[in-house]
């Protein structure tokens, strides 16, 4: 865990250095103004706010991976016992990186009085945040050129294209033979719609527990899988 | 120890190592010898576990991968970063903390010269202090294993020769160092193994003294061999090697000393001298790598 923290901080340094954190920080001011144009009552906020950190998130993580895919990394890849920890402190960066972002967004609406909401509801909404983004950074990862062994990023790519035309498309696909296909990206996909659209208050703590531990499941599996593509991975980085 | 069987490694379609097999002894300057793409990097990426054999087995004598030191050929290290902040970083990977992790940068800084550049940025730094900074990356934890690749490149003659008092130090400390480089007279200097690599396979390997053959060659020395001489001097057998101003005869050749003398003399060369010398390892090197 020292590693990972140490590897963590290293890479948001390197982040900031490069500017590249201006990418998410401009995805969240640019959905708050888009989303808040007019107020909104606090389950909009934290659907909207999950929303705009998932973008924040997977962005983050792809940069922080095309970061680490440099012939640069060599000597701190070269140190490391495990290759994961690598893969770790990216995740790590990245939930850091949507606290802050969490903060903005958070900051801008009731800075604008868009939005009025007590502490309770944000203790209820940053579990969600939460697990979004470290569910969509462990997403980034498997998007990435970093762990990518024959092309696999390019299929997660296409995975994932496919899930979110299905489930943009499933009143039409539920009539039709393609209802199955429907039906299972609805299945996979509703533990992530449950963390947007849940009420904030009141507040069904079961249905709230269990859809944040599907979404840990999800994350821990997806981390898993990065981590055996990468483990064993050539690494040729020539820049 | 460091044990490599029957490594094989591909690129795609490009055979970059074909059934490596080699022994580092503990505390030995290995020196890895042959032409670019001769599979030199190859087998040190398997080393450094940043790639991973087709087939064939590397034993690292209970060494972890990340216990390596490791010198890149052209350390590309991140510009924004600055020297002793990186340094830092790398040794708190390495297990360094609180007051040994200050002592291990500050004596790295100082024995590659950079303690008075500590703080300045990465990519200000020249091809030199590049260098220097890799070298001392490497030492920082103070490895029992060194892997150097082409340290001398873009130091001057001042570093190399620091450099190799180093390499030297580290074995006589009893480290194991190994040493990928073009340069032969390097080598010579520090090495106590070698192997000679090309095209992926092993040509030659072993303590340098096994190396380097125990027979000696008979040198004569000319002012010129006239070209229409050189192939009845070469066809007289395999062991006779015609250069611009000198014969070599070695092994068996050495019964044609009297037949090459006579045919230099009566094509009215001025024979300048005849010297006993043993193989060099530049002779040995270009007779491996068919040159």
């Amino acid at each position: 865990m020292r590693r990972v923290a140490v590897l963590a901080r290293f890479q948001l340094k390197e982040m900031v250095r490069s500017l590249a954190i201006a990418a998410p920080l401009a995805i969240t001011v640019a959905l708050y103004w888009i989303f808040f144009e007019f107020p909104g009552d606090v389950d909009y906020f934290a659907a909207t706010g999950g929303f705009a950190l998932l973008v924040a998130s997977l962005v983050t993580t792809l940069l922080l991976a095309g970061q680490a895919n440099r012939m640069s990394n060599t000597p701190v890849v070269a140190r490391l016992p495990h290759r994961s920890e690598l893969l770790g402190a990216i995740v790590a960066s990245t939930l850091v990186v949507a606290a802050v972002m969490a903060g903005v967004y958070t900051g801008l609406a009731l800075g604008q009085a868009k939005v009025a909401m007590t502490l309770a509801n944000l203790v209820v909404i940053a579990p969600r945040w939460f697990t979004l983004a470290a569910l969509f950074a462990t997403i980034g990862l498997q998007l990435s050129r970093l762990i990518s062994r024959g092309g696999s990023h390019l299929v997660a790519f296409g995975l994932l294209a496919l899930f979110a035309t299905v489930f943009e498309q499933q009143g039409v696909l539920l009539r039709g033979d393609f209802a199955w296909l429907a039906r299972a990206a609805a299945a996979i996909g509703s533990p992530i719609m449950a963390t947007l659209r849940e009420p904030v208050a009141p507040l069904a703590l079961a249905r709230y527990g269990s859809t944040l531990l599907l979404m840990g499941v999800y994350a821990i599996g997806l981390f898993a899988l990065a981590a055996w593509l990468f483990r064993r991975k050539d690494l040729l980085w020539v820049d | 120890m460091i044990h490599a069987v029957d490594l094989t490694k591909h690129y795609g379609a490009t055979l970059a190592l074909d059934q490596f097999t080699l022994t580092i002894p503990e505390g030995a300057v290995y020196g890895l010898l042959g032409p670019n793409g001769s599979g030199k990097t190859t087998f040190i990426r398997l080393l450094l576990g940043l790639i991973f054999p087709d087939s064939g087995q590397l034993q690292r004598g209970g060494l972890a991968v990340h216990q390596i030191g490791y010198l890149p050929e052209r350390p590309a290290l991140p510009p924004r970063s600055h020297i002793a902040e990186y340094l830092e970083m790398v040794g708190q990977l390495s297990g360094l903390h609180g007051r040994r992790l200050r002592s291990a940068v500050d004596q790295r800084l100082v024995q590659v010269g950079l303690s008075r550049v500590a703080g300045a940025r990465i990519g200000a730094c020249s091809k030199g202090m590049l260098q220097r900074l890799g070298l001392a990356v490497a030492l920082l934890a103070d490895p029992p294993v060194m892997v150097l690749d082409e340290p001398m490149e873009g130091l001057d003659p001042a570093w190399q020769k620091t450099v190799r008092d180093l390499m030297v130090e580290l074995n006589r400390q009893g480290k194991t160092v190994v040493l990928s480089t073009h340069r032969l007279s390097d080598v010579a200097q520090v090495c106590s193994h070698v192997c000679i690599l090309s095209r992926g396979s092993l040509k030659r390997a072993g303590a340098l003294n096994d190396v380097l053959p125990q027979r000696k060659q008979v040198i004569v020395g000319v002012d010129r061999v006239p070209d229409a001489l050189r192939p009845a001097l070469a066809g007289l057998h395999s062991g006779v090697r015609v250069r611009d101003t000198s014969v070599a005869l070695s092994g068996e050749a050495l019964a044609y000393k009297a037949q090459v003398l006579g045919a230099l003399l009566s094509a009215g060369v001025d024979i300048q001298d005849m010297t006993q010398q043993r193989f060099s390892l530049e002779e040995v090197y270009l007779e491996a790598v068919g040159s």
